[in-house]
């Protein structure tokens, strides 16, 4: 449906008022006694005829000329204003954005003079740390070394004792010469006697114990 | 997103977003920031990231906004300009309030400025005013109000010729 605000924004209005101009109405015809009248064609002297030309061509240049006039003032005044305007503006503008530039510039060097100290700071604590690092894992290697060696000492004086082709005949005689018996028993008392062919003889006093 | 879920969701509301105090100046047109993750000298970065960006963004919804993350080893902001000139911000191990602050002076519209544009807009905005270049050109497009007399004769009782008629 329509709004209000689109009737009234109607190019044509709804109402037209009529102005108070009281006329025949286009449709109807000639008057039936004026169908044969022939207006006379106005007569202009020849002299009023080329003496209106020049008075006209007069008011014409004179008009167009004036007309020019105040055109071409119009647009250099407006030209100047506005090149003189803007040239303002984009002056100011760029003269903030020079300041801007320059604090940002300060800011930037402050900033990285910041850096480098934070840097060298930096490097300073990260060569300490890796020396001390590096001191540790030497000191570990050296004990890790020390321990070998010793070791290596300890095995090679065991060395001594091992049983090597050379002296297998002796170990084999010694070996039978002392035989170990890994045989043993264990009594209701938890005494222990090696050996398989041990003879069992409890002291005195353990006797007398077992009896009673 | 709803409404109170995530990381800071004050951050969403629009109380936060129009405390917002950087308004770009109309030159810039892209504003980037590159920060990493790590490092005590991008804590400030972060943060300003996380904290002022929203509301940067919001104040500035015809500035593209760009953020590097882990890409270069020092953080800095970077302004591209119309014309074709950069500004570079270094904001390495700064804090997020320094951030702010420095960027209010340099890239941002001062306050006068500020007050300014908004005396202006309210000119522009305010629906009260008519004629040509406002929303309406005329007061009777308005409903309720008097139609123009070119477009809608006046009642009668309001038109002289018949209010003063004498016989």
């Amino acid at each position: 449906m329509f709004s209000q605000s689109s009737y009234l924004k109607r190019t044509i209005p709804l109402f037209i008022q009529t102005a108070g101009a009281h006329r025949k109405p286009r449709w109807l015809p000639v008057a039936k006694s004026k169908v044969y009248r022939i207006p006379k064609r106005p007569t202009t002297s020849e002299e009023e005829r080329v003496e209106l030309l020049r008075l006209h061509n007069n008011y014409k240049t004179q008009m167009r000329a004036i007309r020019r006039f105040y055109h071409e003032d119009m647009i250099k005044e407006k030209s100047t204003k506005d090149s003189a305007s803007s040239e303002m503006s984009q002056q100011l503008e760029a003269d903030e954005w020079a300041r801007c530039f320059e604090l940002n510039e300060k800011w930037n060097a402050e900033i990285s003079a910041a850096r480098e100290e934070r840097r060298k700071l930096e490097i300073a604590k990260l060569e300490e740390y890796t020396l001390a690092r590096m001191e540790a894992k030497d000191k570990e290697l050296q004990i890790k070394i020390k321990k070998a060696s010793e070791k290596i000492r300890e095995q090679k004086e065991l060395s001594k004792t091992f049983i090597t082709p050379e002296n297998l005949d002796e170990a084999i005689d010694l070996a039978i010469a002392n035989p170990t018996d890994y045989n043993y028993a264990i009594d209701m008392k938890g005494m222990k006697f090696e050996g398989r062919d041990t003879i069992i003889s409890y002291p005195k006093e353990d006797k007398n114990v077992a009896a009673n | 997103m709803p409404f109170m879920k995530g990381r800071a969701p004050i951050r969403r509301t629009l109380n936060y977003l129009n405390a917002g105090k950087l308004v770009l100046k109309d030159k810039i047109k892209v504003f980037s920031v590159a920060y990493n993750i790590t490092g005590q000298n991008n804590v400030g970065t972060k943060e300003f990231c996380f904290w002022y960006l929203p509301q940067i963004q919001y104040k500035n919804p015809d500035v593209q906004i760009v953020t590097l993350k882990n890409l270069t080893p020092s953080p800095f902001i970077k302004c591209y300009l119309d014309d074709g000139r950069k500004i570079l911000i270094d904001v390495d191990n700064k804090s997020k309030e320094d951030i702010l602050e420095h960027l209010l002076h340099t890239v941002g519209k001062s306050k006068e400025t500020l007050d300014l544009e908004l005396l202006k807009a309210e000119k522009k905005d305010n629906p009260a005013n008519f004629g040509v270049g406002c929303d309406r050109s005329c007061m009777c497009e308005v409903f309720g109000q008097v139609p123009c007399s070119g477009v809608v004769p006046l009642p009668k009782f309001m038109r002289g010729k018949y209010k003063n008629q004498t016989d």
